[in-house]
């Protein structure tokens, strides 16, 4: 079954737009157009600035067009831990601001009339026996945030559940169309709009400028709007790349109450319905099973995992979309939003906002518009992107970071020649040819497509994500095309092609 | 002490060797190896300072030169990870710095 989508199949783009094929200047370039791009690009266009989006894929391609489609307050660390990790100021702060994120798009979607099926609904978490956070005391942080949250006797799907709760008036939309049609009228606005244009190389002096295959951007400012910075950057020791998958089924009963449910037992899953063609739920989705990026194994085990168990909750009539996506985990559980480094003057990021991050993506997109405007915002603070709390990170940075240096043990010599023939059709598997580890995959032509297996970001050697047919860094979570190409991640540069006529 | 921290030494060695055999013929060169060396080498180094807290006479030479390889190393492992050039000539010169350590540490050890 195809990895795309339930955004990618059912949204319509109104416009394409065209690479960058020549030198162009202007007031902020824009990296990346997912949702944090366009809503800085938005911000920035009622400000009168000159400004451009360069996507190195399609409007919304790759990271806002595979996430899930939900709005919500409650984060995935949970705010507890933000609580114990900074002070009731900021748990409530970043609750607030999310809630504040929510009824700005909602605000876009009406004033724009954007048909993204955006639709008020509550979110529900629920515990029954293995609960690996307590709702108790989460659910009393809300209330003292002024936060409305309740507990309920009853769910609208049927899991069992000891302790439930509803927060209202939470959302869901097609974070898809929402990017497209807000590019749209950026467009018409004036907002220089470029895809299949890859940012290959950013050199900030006191302007910034941006590099690409056949045009270069001289920009005042340039925000990374890419999940994570490209290139190398101090913030990806503090983050760290994670996969999570998506199953969406069409039920027997045809019965999807509105609803996004949090499983708060283990394994953590998160339960939701969505419109497809009318406004109305005609989908349930499950979203979970996450595991680091390039640590999968055996990917295609993730989706069965999802299958099962939405078998064992519902009447399953059939799987209509299957995907999978990457987050970017914080080491202290917040967003790091703001300059790139301590360095950077001009330079703004926007990473770490684990898989919460259409709500986060568009707060991002406020913050950074509000830094490159000089306004003051409340929440700059809140997220600045280079504060130094090491208490609150060092168990995460001293766990991500071993993890990062045992890839990087395991690239030893393999000392065998290599044997073609034991690649099947759709595999790929690393071997050693010329004393250099290469990415091998036998595609459903029988034809070998070799790449080096060493990532051109920071040099760990990639695998083979045999779900999605990619080759996906272990390290900082690069992922490649079986043809080498550059699909995310930091990395700005495609892994090195072998001609086979070369062996 | 001073055995255990040749045999540290020696061991580096052979991944050294390892290593500058890619470095030289323009390949990647294998990352666990390279995670490996640095690490057992530090090990002989501090070995090493043990020795010299304790003992009069002590490697003095040895130990210098080991920590000039040292940075030596550390410059080549950032290099390469962060995807600049290796200049072959620094890792030539970061292996003969050690290699010359170690035999002043071997003579040292054998004029004990």
């Amino acid at each position: 079954m195809d990895t795309i989508s339930l955004w990618e199949a059912i949204s319509t783009r109104p416009s394409t737009y065209p690479e960058l094929s020549k030198n162009i200047e202007v007031d902020v370039a824009i990296i990346g157009g997912g949702i944090t791009g366009i809503t800085a690009a938005s911000h920035l266009i009622k400000a009168g600035k000159k400004v451009a989006i360069i996507e190195a894929d399609k409007m919304g391609g790759v990271t806002t067009g595979y996430s899930t489609g939900n709005l919500y307050i409650a984060v995935q660390p949970f705010y507890q831990n933000i609580y114990s990790k900074f002070d009731f100021e900021t748990a409530k702060s970043i609750a607030h601001s999310r809630k504040f994120a929510i009824d700005y798009i909602e605000k876009n979607v009406h004033e724009k009339n954007i048909p993204c099926n955006f639709s008020r609904r509550p979110w529900y978490g629920y515990t029954a026996d293995h609960e690996r956070i307590s709702l108790d005391k989460e659910v009393e942080l809300f209330k003292k945030m002024e936060i409305p949250i309740e507990y309920v006797n009853e769910l609208p799907l049927k899991f069992k559940f000891t302790k439930a709760v509803l927060m209202p008036n939470q959302a869901r939309f097609n974070p898809l169309q929402y990017v497209i049609s807000m590019a749209d009228d950026l467009a018409k606005q004036g907002c220089l709009i470029f895809e299949n244009t890859r940012v290959t190389n950013i050199d900030e002096k006191d302007v910034c400028v941006l590099d690409t295959a056949n045009g270069r951007v001289t920009a005042k400012k340039v925000l990374m709007a890419t999940h994570t910075p490209i290139g190398i950057n101090l913030t990806q020791m503090f983050t760290a790349p994670y996969r999570s998958y998506v199953v969406s089924v069409r039920l027997k009963d045809s019965l999807y109450p509105e609803g996004h449910f949090w499983d708060l037992d283990r394994p953590p899953h998160a339960t939701c319905t969505h419109a497809v063609s009318t406004n109305d739920p005609e989908l349930l989705m499950v979203a979970g099973s996450h595991h680091k990026v390039g640590q999968g194994k055996d990917t295609l085990t993730h989706y069965k995992e999802l299958e099962k168990f939405l078998r064992d909750h519902f009447s399953v009539a059939e799987v209509a979309y299957q995907w999978s996506a990457q987050h970017y985990q914080s080491a202290d559980n917040v967003p790091y939003i703001g300059l790139a480094s301590r360095s950077a003057k001009h330079t703004y990021i926007a990473t770490g906002y684990f898989a919460d991050g259409l709500v986060y993506g568009t707060l991002a997109g406020i913050i950074i518009g509000d830094l490159i405007l000089g306004n003051k915002n409340p929440l700059t603070d809140t997220y600045q992107s280079n504060r130094f709390d090491p208490i609150a990170s060092a168990k995460f940075v001293a766990k991500e970071n071993s993890n990062v240096l045992i890839q990087y043990l395991k690239d030893y010599p393999l000392f065998t020649s290599p044997k073609y023939d034991d690649i099947k059709v759709g595999e790929g598997k690393i071997l050693e040819i010329n004393r250099e580890k290469c990415g091998v995959y036998r595609d459903e032509n029988n034809q070998l497509h070799i790449v080096s297996a060493v990532c051109t970001h920071m040099k760990c050697v990639v695998n083979f994500n045999n779900a999605e047919k990619t080759w996906d860094c272990p390290c900082h979570g690069s992922r490649f095309t079986t043809q080498g190409k550059v699909i995310e991640g930091p990395t700005k540069t495609d892994l090195k092609k072998i001609d086979i006529k070369e062996i | 002490m001073l055995l255990t921290a040749i045999g540290f030494f020696s061991l580096a060695a052979i991944l050294g060797m390892i290593l500058i055999s890619y470095v030289l013929t323009n390949k990647n060169t294998p990352k666990g190896i390279a995670f490996t060396h640095g690490p057992v080498a530090a090990t002989g180094i501090i070995l090493l300072i043990v020795y010299a807290f304790f003992h009069h006479p002590s490697p003095l030479i040895s130990i210098t030169l080991f920590i000039l390889a040292a940075f030596g190393g550390f410059l080549l492992i950032y290099r390469d990870i962060t995807g600049k050039s290796v200049p072959k000539w620094l890792a030539i010169l970061h292996g003969l710095t050690a290699i010359t350590g170690f035999v002043f540490l071997l003579i040292f050890t054998l004029l004990q």
